[in-house]
């Protein structure tokens, strides 16, 4: 297993750990882990040079950008709605936003992929701060720097003499995922 | 052309069939003349429609994303294809109907109340901007956009015989496969049949995810949904529910309610049980028209199809706009069917106009639509209006309009 898998493990792992623990009572929370799961957990067998897995790694990297965050952003912020607590409503929203999401971003829309991921995570931070929530704001900002990063640096750069770029995106996201975790949530904004 | 064009003298011989089972079963009243029509207008109606809509997302998950491709000379491979195929058709049809704007498109297939195999036709032609998206984990599992094309059409194809009230219950068969009664329970609309038997070919999936329930002997199944259509006007049975939604989501306040009218289940978000259905207060939509127009309205469906074939046919090569030309003229065709059919006041005017109207661009243009017409083409479709426009307006045909909304 090089690196990269093991970053991608270590989110998987992250994932259904949190995913694990919220159960199906936050419902949109839990959901968004398991999509991001799945990807990361596709990227353990690509990275790990399973034949067939990068295309497979490719759609569900995808998919997970265009529901996992959205999903995030409305448990965070709703999360009394019914997006947010039943598993029904959550799992509809993964079908026609993912499904619906990821065929735009392949064919007429690419940017779809990065734009919604984007405006989720905005929101999520606007949330945060609106929640008053210091650990909240520090994984939402983690989040952003996860994004920040992967955009922003090459992909031969190594950050800090350990992580490339792909690395350091897995990491973020799952440090900035534990922090957003343990945020209380008793009411929608 | 889509296949299933081909099916359709399969359909209409196995309407005509069923038409004389019932006819010699002396249970006449399992068939409606102008509820039939409507159904067989919807399914073909549906066929025009989906040549102009058109999705290559599947080709495009299949070519970049998948995992490996299914060999097609195994006979294992089709099998397991078309088990997927249903397993995917399941959660299509199980959303269609817990999700309102999903249901806005499959509410078209529910709305007959009456239950035989022209119900089978009865088809949305708003199905095919939502569904395709459940099957893209087929593509991803590396399923041949042409394997998926064929196992889909006999997963649609199978659900076809289903449709009829001359089948009764199949013993161990029921328990496997969606069978007559099985499918019977799911277009009820009494309480227990509400959300229930979503499969297509396999009723296993229902059984496992908890949607099953088994016809019962002693409740005579009412067919239709709770608000009931009462139209045969395909566009408006098209676009009914979706008018509903709009209108229901300008009242509500604030997005997220608005947003929610279009995402919630048909009833809204609640855990109370369904509101009880008294059959005993049912009534079938049944408007009293005269029978003259009733088998006007039937010649001209038959004519309207030879159209539609060749609408069908050709839509697609044509420009842009010839083609939506020709399709919104079967549209306007059948509509205005529908309508005298209704016994709608204005039917007869707008029916004068189509036929009068078609009469003159059959005799004046030397192509229609691609296919260049001989002379005598010209002349019987001149003389097809002349005889049409005379029937509509002998008095028999007369009095029977507006006799009921």
């Amino acid at each position: 297993m090089n690196a990269d898998a093991f970053s991608d493990l270590t989110l998987a792992i992250v994932c259904a750990v949190l995913g694990w623990i919220a159960g199906r009572p936050r419902a949109a929370w839990t959901g968004g882990l398991m999509i991001l799961g799945i990807a990361s957990a596709f990227g353990v067998l690509r990275f790990s040079e399973v034949p067939g897995m990068l295309g497979p790694h490719k759609f569900m990297s995808t998919f997970s950008a265009c529901v996992s965050f959205t999903l995030f952003a409305i448990a965070l912020r709703w999360p009394m709605s019914p997006t947010a607590t039943r598993m029904t409503a959550a799992g509809r929203f993964i079908v026609l936003v993912g499904g619906f999401g990821v065929s735009a971003a392949l064919t007429f829309a690419p940017w779809w992929a990065q734009a919604l991921p984007g405006l989720s995570i905005l929101l999520i931070v606007a949330t945060m701060v609106q929640r008053r929530s210091l650990v909240g704001i520090a994984g939402a900002l983690t989040l952003v720097a996860g994004f920040a990063v992967f955009a922003a640096v090459k992909p031969d750069v190594v950050l800090a003499g350990l992580f490339n770029k792909v690395q350091a995106l897995h990491y973020l996201l799952a440090i900035g995922l534990i922090l957003l975790s343990r945020v209380k949530l008793d009411n929608d904004l | 052309m889509n296949p299933l064009v081909y099916a359709l003298p399969v359909f209409f011989g196995a309407i005509a069939i069923e038409l004389w089972l019932v006819h010699r079963k002396n249970k006449m009243a399992l068939y409606d003349l102008a509820d039939a029509i409507t159904s067989a207008h919807m399914g073909v109606f549906m066929l025009v429609v989906s040549v102009f809509v058109n999705f290559a997302v599947y080709n495009v998950v299949f070519d970049n994303f998948r995992f490996a491709e299914w060999p097609t000379d195994s006979v294992l491979m089709w099998v397991l294809a078309l088990l997927f195929y249903d397993f995917c058709y399941y959660w299509v049809h199980r959303l269609g109907h817990e999700v309102s704007w999903v249901w806005a498109s499959h509410i078209v297939h529910h709305s007959s109340e009456y239950y035989n195999l022209s119900t089978a036709m009865r088809q949305t032609a708003s199905g095919k901007l939502v569904v395709w998206v459940f099957y893209l984990p087929m593509a991803l599992a590396g399923v041949p956009p042409k394997m998926y094309l064929v196992v889909g059409l006999i997963d649609l194809l199978y659900q076809f015989w289903v449709h009829t009230e001359l089948v009764g219950r199949l013993g161990w068969f029921d328990r496997i496969f969606v069978s007559p009664s099985n499918h019977r329970v799911h277009h009820g609309q009494n309480d227990y049949c509400i959300d229930k038997n979503y499969g297509g070919l396999l009723i296993i999936w229902d059984r496992m995810f908890g949607t099953f329930a088994e016809e019962r002997a002693g409740e005579k199944i009412h067919y239709g949904v709770r608000k009931p259509l009462r139209s045969y006007n395909i566009l408006w049975a098209n676009l009914h529910y979706y008018v509903d939604l709009w209108n229901l989501s300008r009242t509500a306040r604030g997005w997220r309610a608005k947003l929610g009218v279009w995402t919630a289940p048909p009833g809204g978000w609640t855990d109370a049980p369904i509101e009880h259905f008294d059959g005993g207060h049912f009534e079938r939509f049944a408007p009293v028209v005269a029978p003259a127009m009733r088998y006007y309205a039937a010649t001209q469906s038959v004519v309207l199809l030879i159209f539609a074939v060749h609408c069908i046919a050709v839509a697609g090569s044509l420009p842009l706009a010839q083609g939506l030309a020709y399709g919104g003229l079967m549209a306007v065709g059948y509509m205005s069917i529908g309508l005298l059919l209704q016994g709608t006041a204005w039917a007869r005017t707008l029916e004068l106009a189509r036929v009068l109207g078609m009469g003159v661009a059959l005799g004046a243009a030397g192509n229609w639509f691609g296919f260049d017409m001989p002379m005598v083409a010209r002349a019987v479709g001149v003389l097809w209006a002349l005889i049409s426009a005379f029937h509509l307006m002998r008095p028999g045909v007369r009095a029977s309009q507006g006799v009921a909304a």
